[in-house]
């Protein structure tokens, strides 16, 4: 221990005492880490959780159910009167259902008009808690009244208070609120009561035909306090159900898996020509303190003694530019947060990190300057110390050699990359990523 | 050719052997086998009892850590450790406690009569003043032997004097020193003067022994 610790202090002091070259070692590493830092808290950061997605799109709901034969048949009024009987004759007991209906809901300014889906709900349910963001003012409550998006609002530059016309009848209702999704920002759409909606759904969905047309004309989605699962039964009736389990679970978006794993990929490039460098310059190091390791050897170190002696200057530098990389990348990426989703018409949240993919970058960040130093040692633990003594050269450390560190941390890097990156299905129990569950759920092609 | 040659010598404890020869005589490399940083092709190195060759590579190193201490022209001091850190390094690489070390350091600096300069960065050293750090390290913990490589040939005469009067001194107290040399003022202060030409002795020192 005492040795190890003399080793460390050589290590460190040899680094401190070239404080130049120590700098450019550390910026070598740190720069490309921290940009990967930054790159991957962004990107994690930008998917919701399973739990936010999920409660996008359910709310506090347990389950979220739709008829599409119930709506076809009956009609959006005669079906929101009979859902909760049709579905108790189904399930064999009464629940409590919330409808929401969807519709084409265009909103009108004069002569503007922005082409809008309208959401017929009471947004003061606690049950819809969590699925729109309140900007300013109240949700709609009654006829008459109208929550817009940021995006409508924007477009016809509305106001709470102001008036607009809502629909091809160009039906007057009063802004109450701006509401935001957070998955869109970009999104059009409208909030009413349900009736509202209910009145402005296409003919077809209202009792005079069968056929729904759109999946989104005339929609009626129930939401269910308790959790329901998914029965033969259920779906002979002409139910799909959706529960908050099943939406948990299904949680999984392919695209930023393999973001993940590009971005990985791309460090591990770059860390690897880093790699070369740093034994570039190691290399130069040890055979510039040819000496010095000599004078160890002199005083009893043994060749394992002097490899460490320049191998623990690749963990303290890597040591250093890895914590700083992940402190500035977090700080970056905190910084940058905010405009990014803006950027992308969306809200993001407090940033978040992705343990197994910042694990892989740190891992990256620290083997690259401890195997470059590492191969870089090796003529100093190989040395004649009686020729150094004397002023003799090393043993030859050809530069070839440098490519073997490189490829290393490069292949290494690329595979850990890469399996972090692996489709859920394929990954095996023993690999250490979470189930997918950082990104956000591919819409029901059903669900409103 | 090889660079020694038949070379047989033993060095007591308590006394000064002085090397003397032209360049390339090989008395640097009989300094380098005696102190087993080079193994010599046949014949046996016996340091302290043990013979060298008998070592494995780790008993090697360990045996010098304990027992060999070296001071070389120039060059003799790690740059990156103060004064007292250079004379502890044998002790720390032997995994001593870094308390016992300090100590066994402290007590060689006053061997050699700098205990004042502990703290002092190599830089701040005079070219004598390293030189007994060197002298220092050599003798620190238990060491008895004492291998210089012209310990006084990068100094000016007064640094050159203090040192060898340093160095006598440590023999005088036990130590076994072998030291190369072309100065006359070291060999004059030898306890025997051993002299090589073409990796042979030619007089090792004894009366009657020239060849």
């Amino acid at each position: 221990m005492t040795a190890t610790r003399l080793l460390f202090r050589l290590a460190l002091r040899s680094l401190a005492r070239r404080k130049a070259r120590t700098a450019l070692l550390v910026a070598a590493i740190f720069l490309p880490l921290t940009m990967a830092v930054t790159a991957s808290v962004l990107a994690t950061t930008s998917q919701p959780t399973a739990e936010a997605a999920t409660e996008q799109r359910l709310g506090q709901a347990g389950a979220l159910l739709v008829n599409q034969e119930l709506v076809g048949s009956d009609g959006v009024d005669a079906a929101l009167r009979s859902a909760e009987s049709a579905l108790a004759e189904s399930l064999g007991r009464e629940v409590p259902l919330v409808p929401e209906v969807t519709t084409p809901l265009p909103a009108r300014l004069g002569d503007r008009e922005v082409a809008s889906y309208g959401h017929g709900l009471d947004l003061d349910e606690e049950i819809h808690q969590g699925r729109y963001l309140l900007v300013e003012g109240r949700h709609a409550r009654r006829g008459g009244e109208v929550a817009v998006s940021v995006e409508v609002a924007d477009r016809l530059d509305l106001a709470v208070g102001s008036t607009v016309q809502l629909g091809d009848r160009r039906e007057e209702a009063i802004v109450t609120g701006i509401v935001s999704d957070a998955g869109s920002t970009t999104r059009s759409f409208v909030v009413v009561d349900v009736a509202t909606a209910a009145n402005h759904s296409p003919e077809a969905t209202r009792g005079e035909e069968n056929a729904t047309g759109s999946t989104y004309a005339g929609t009626v989605a129930w939401y269910a306090r308790e959790e329901i699962v998914q029965t033969p039964e259920l779906a002979a009736a002409g139910w799909q159900v959706r529960s908050r389990g099943d939406a948990l679970l299904d949680h999984g978006h392919p695209g930023s898996e393999g973001a993940g794993s590009l971005l990985l990929v791309i460090a591990a490039a770059v860390v690897a020509e880093t790699t070369l460098v740093i034994f570039a310059v190691f290399t130069v190091v040890v055979r510039s303190t040819a000496r010095e390791s000599a004078l160890l050897a002199a005083a009893g170190a043994d060749p394992a003694a002097r490899r460490r002696v320049v191998t623990y200057q690749g963990v303290l530098l890597g040591l250093a530019a890895t914590v700083a990389a992940v402190l500035v990348g977090v700080l970056a990426a905190r910084l940058l947060s905010d405009p990014f989703a803006a950027s992308q018409g969306q809200i993001w949240g407090p940033i978040r990190l992705d343990p197994v993919q910042i694990g892989l970058l740190l891992l990256l960040g620290l083997s690259a300057p401890v195997v470059a130093a590492r191969t870089a040692a090796e003529p100093a633990a190989r040395l004649d110390v009686a020729a150094a003594l004397h002023g003799g050269d090393l043993p030859g450390s050809s530069g070839g050699k440098g490519f073997r560190p490189a490829l290393t941390a490069g292949l290494v890097g690329s595979a850990l990359a890469l399996a972090s990156g692996a489709p859920c299905s394929r990954r095996r129990r023993w690999w250490p990523v979470p189930p997918c569950s950082s990104s956000s759920p591919p819409a029901p092609e059903w669900a409103p | 050719m090889p660079a020694l040659r038949g070379v047989s010598l033993d060095v007591a404890a308590g006394s000064l052997t002085a090397v003397m020869g032209p360049s390339g005589c090989g008395k640097s490399t009989l300094l380098t086998v005696a102190g087993g940083l080079r193994a010599a092709d046949s014949g046996t190195v016996v340091v302290a009892g043990v013979d060298l060759a008998s070592l494995s590579d780790s008993a090697s190193h360990r045996h010098r850590r304990r027992h060999i201490g070296f001071v070389f022209q120039d060059y003799n001091i790690v740059p990156t450790l103060n004064t007292i850190e250079n004379v502890m390094l044998p002790l720390e690489l032997d995994g001593r406690k870094r308390s016992h070390a300090r100590t066994e350091a402290e007590r060689a600096l006053a061997a050699v009569g700098i205990d004042d300069l502990a703290a002092r960065h190599p830089d701040a050293l005079s070219g004598g003043q390293r030189q007994r750090v060197a002298l220092a390290r050599a003798i620190c913990g238990e060491r008895g032997l004492i291998l210089a490589d012209e310990p006084t040939g990068a100094l000016d005469s007064a640094a050159a004097g203090q040192v060898l009067d340093t160095l006598v001194g440590l023999v005088r107290d036990g130590a076994a020193c072998l030291v190369v040399t072309h100065d006359e003022a070291v060999a004059a202060r030898a306890d025997r003067v051993v002299r090589m030409r073409d990796g042979l002795v030619i007089d090792d020192g004894r009366e009657g022994s020239s060849s």
